[in-house]
């Protein structure tokens, strides 16, 4: 790294996800925007520049519909970028609010992921219609069948078991009982998500996160400006992405149980953190799940085990909110809801962590450094951001 | 600001050939790699824009990857807003990991036929469902509508004839396979009043990119000296139609980076968009360039640097595109201008509720 500015993250924004039929787009970007700017102490005159994410405008229904929403995120007559890359939308987001405030055109950018999905009834149309049109639109691909296929590739590289995947999404929706802004905390066994219906094999109901509806907002500052606010600052102290070929089935490594791009976003990440060791010296990790295998692949690219050791990480309780290496302890997408841009809550929670302001979903061990990941596009994109005190 | 430089640029229009968004950009994209002696291995990053209703597919450009060499790459960044905002998305991401190469770059094909009613229906998308959508019933061209509100309230505030805004119109096509002539312009169908058919861009196919670095590994075509982007809110109730602040608020953000104090002394040209011939009025003025109510009179007059191709009322609108193909284009052809300054705007969102500007200064 050269000479790029220090940027801190000073706040978050929440908001209970849910099916929230009656609450529009506007209405819940105004709502984190708020509390995220209460929680700093912070006026909308603070803020500078805004940078907004959602994964597709085929949710809403409306083009660009991001523009509606700039007076309920209190952007009016300032700069506003929206970002677009599904999933990943969770963590790419934030990381180009992050360059706004590092390359010095901004000094606090206020970055606001939402999505409103219950605005139509077939959110699986909708993600037919990130497929191309010749010769994969037809064919009736949805993000289950995919992930159904990516799923079986997995499973079977690395030997890991239906029964491990049920483990992921057994904790997850424990943990999300103590999460007040969860969709679906409770208690259940790994038999009932065995027992659960099959959507795309091996991928099964309850190994998948719900359709929800839902806001997120994280204010990212300059050094300078932070330091005259925060006693205790969180550093963004890394960020990677990686990309791969949109068409799936001719990438390099021709195997969709490996996620290559997830790897090198990690690496990029790891790299400008100085962390050399992930496995020791990550604290926490809020990995992107929309399914329970998802967390897994997420998990071993970010080094969090090793490569094909997620089922037995799992198994052993390592991931759990008191093990040695606490995973997704907000109960994640899984537990949480996925209001798909909205999961750049695993930023806001990874920052609760750090700041010792996650309530029952704080885990145990001290928490100095967490990471957040993202993954979306066509099965294509990764993100990953380290956030921490000083090393 | 001035640390950012034009490394290359790139564009591509297609003509009568019928070529993929994929081949269209990777043309544009080769050029400019080309341009700067780069390989695709130079390429650190990139960000895109494009919009998803208009090309009928969500994520609409993640296929942009491939295109311009960006696999196994941080080149995930993909706006959905016009190409001068991915100008400055591609500063943020040069500034902040300096040394590398960012792709800019953006792709349309506008003349794709659509289907029976199909093209209206896409504009109808452009509006709120619940408070303006339903008033656009009747509407042969949906999006005409905000700009046409914009027309004539900027008439009524300032007490101009209409007729000029067909004369600029007329000016800005002559030579061009879109020429047509003043009255011809105002024979045509009413599309939203004042707005006529014949005031409206025609849709056009191309691709451009800018490669931005820090440190280009080869003589820099121009620097970026600023960039300013803002947005007001797209609910056309909630705004002011007869002036494009979000360009004055960008514009203001791009002259106080670059130190600009007297745009019409300082800058030398500037290409903004004209889908509607009164963006290109209200741009103009925004940008300082003219006074309020004057744009008209100072556009057609004889010392105007504004849109001197003519902009897209004579190359086409290639949504989003074309912007970024203007600026490539004026980077190429003032290259004998060392020292002057080029002003690009863009906008994009309802009424164009959201608006960059990019100043560039050409290298020596």
């Amino acid at each position: 790294m050269k000479s790029k500015r220090r940027v801190g993250i000073v706040s978050v924004g929440m908001m209970p996800f849910a099916r929230l039929l009656e609450e529009t787009a506007e209405e819940m970007v105004y709502r984190v925007a708020r509390d995220a700017l209460d929680r700093a102490h912070l006026r909308r005159d603070d803020v500078d520049a805004w940078v907004v994410g959602s994964a597709v405008d085929g949710f809403s229904g409306v083009n660009e519909s991001d523009k509606f929403l700039v007076a309920g995120a209190g952007g009016s007559g300032s700069p506003w970028f929206r970002n677009a890359t599904s999933g990943s939308t969770a963590v790419s987001t934030p990381v180009l609010a992050y360059s706004v405030v590092a390359s010095g055109l901004a000094e606090v950018a206020m970055c606001i992921c939402y999505e409103k999905m219950s605005d139509n009834e077939n959110s699986q149309k909708v993600f037919n219609y990130v497929y191309d049109p010749a010769w994969v639109r037809p064919v009736g691909l949805n993000v289950p069948i995919q992930c159904g296929l990516e799923a079986r590739a997995y499973l079977h590289r690395y030997g890991i078991q239906e029964e491990e995947m049920a483990m992921m999404s057994v904790q997850s929706l424990a943990s999300a009982m103590g999460n007040p802004y969860a969709q679906r905390g409770r208690e259940i066994t790994v038999e009932d998500v065995l027992a659960s219906p099959y959507i795309s094999w091996p991928v099964k109901v309850l190994d998948t996160s719900p359709v929800s509806d839902g806001a997120r907002a994280v204010i990212f500052m300059s050094e300078a400006a932070l330091r005259d606010l925060d006693d205790d600052p969180v550093w963004v102290r890394g960020v990677g992405r990686g990309a791969d070929s949109y068409w799936f089935m001719g990438r390099r490594n021709n195997d969709l149980g490996r996620l290559d791009y997830a790897y090198l976003g990690a690496k990029q990440a790891y790299e400008m953190a100085g962390i050399t060791k992930p496995s020791e010296e990550i604290h926490v990790a809020e990995v992107y799940d929309p399914f329970t295998y998802k967390a897994m692949q997420h998990m071993e690219a970010a080094g969090l085990c090793e490569e094909g050791g997620a089922g037995r990480f799992i198994r052993e309780g390592h991931a759990r909110r008191d093990g040695k290496l606490p995973v997704t302890p907000s109960g994640g997408l899984l537990g949480e809801g996925n209001p798909i841009g909205a999961g750049m809550s695993r930023l806001t929670w990874a920052w609760l962590q750090v700041k010792g302001q996650a309530g029952d979903c704080q885990v145990e061990r001290d928490v100095d450094t967490a990471i957040a990941t993202g993954w979306g596009g066509m099965y294509q994109y990764n993100a990953t951001m380290v956030i921490g005190r000083d090393a | 600001m001035s640390v950012v430089k034009v490394a290359g640029v790139g564009w591509a229009q297609p003509g009568g050939e019928r070529v993929s968004h994929a081949e269209l950009l990777y043309r544009a994209t080769r050029r400019a790699l080309d341009s700067a002696g780069l390989s695709r291995d130079a390429i650190t990053s990139a960000v895109t824009t494009s919009y998803d209703y208009v090309e009928g597919r969500n994520l609409a450009n993640q296929f942009t990857l491939d295109s311009i060499g960006g696999t196994m790459k941080p080149c995930d960044l993909r706006l959905s807003d016009d190409g001068i905002h991915s100008i400055a998305a591609g500063c943020a991401e040069a500034l902040a990991e300096p040394g590398g190469v960012v792709v800019v770059g953006a792709v349309q094909l506008g003349t794709i036929e659509l289907h029976d009613d199909t093209e209206r229906a896409v504009q109808e998308t452009f509006y709120e469902p619940l408070y303006l959508r339903p008033v656009l019933s009747g509407s042969s061209h949906p999006e005409a509508l905000a700009f046409g509100l914009a027309a004539r309230s900027y008439f009524a505030r300032h007490g101009l004839a209409e007729e000029l805004l067909a004369e600029l119109v007329c000016a800005r096509s002559a030579g061009a396979l879109q020429e047509r002539s003043k009255r011809e312009i105002l024979d045509s169908t009413v599309v939203a009043g004042p707005l006529h058919e014949g005031h409206l861009a025609r849709r056009a196919d191309a691709a451009a990119v800018l490669l931005l670095s820090t440190d280009p590994p080869s003589a820099p075509l121009a620097s970026v000296r600023g960039v300013g982007w803002s947005a007001d809110d797209a609910m056309l109730t909630r705004r002011e139609l007869a002036e494009q602040a979000p360009t004055a608020a960008a514009a203001k953000r791009a002259y106080q980076a670059a130190g600009v104090s007297d745009p019409r002394a300082e800058i030398a040209r500037a290409e903004v968009y004209n889908a509607y011939g009164i963006d290109e009025v209200m741009a103009c003025e925004a940008l300082g360039l003219a006074a309020p109510g004057e744009g008209l009179d100072a556009l057609l007059g004889p010392a105007n640097a504004v849109n001197p191709t003519g902009g897209v009322q004579a190359t086409g609108w290639a949504r989003g595109a074309a912007s970024l193909l203007q600026t490539a284009r004026a980077i190429e052809e003032m290259a004998a201008q060392p020292g002057a300054l080029l002003a690009a705007q863009g906008w994009c969102g309802l009424g164009a509720c959201s608006s960059a500007v990019a100043l560039f200064e050409i290298a020596g």
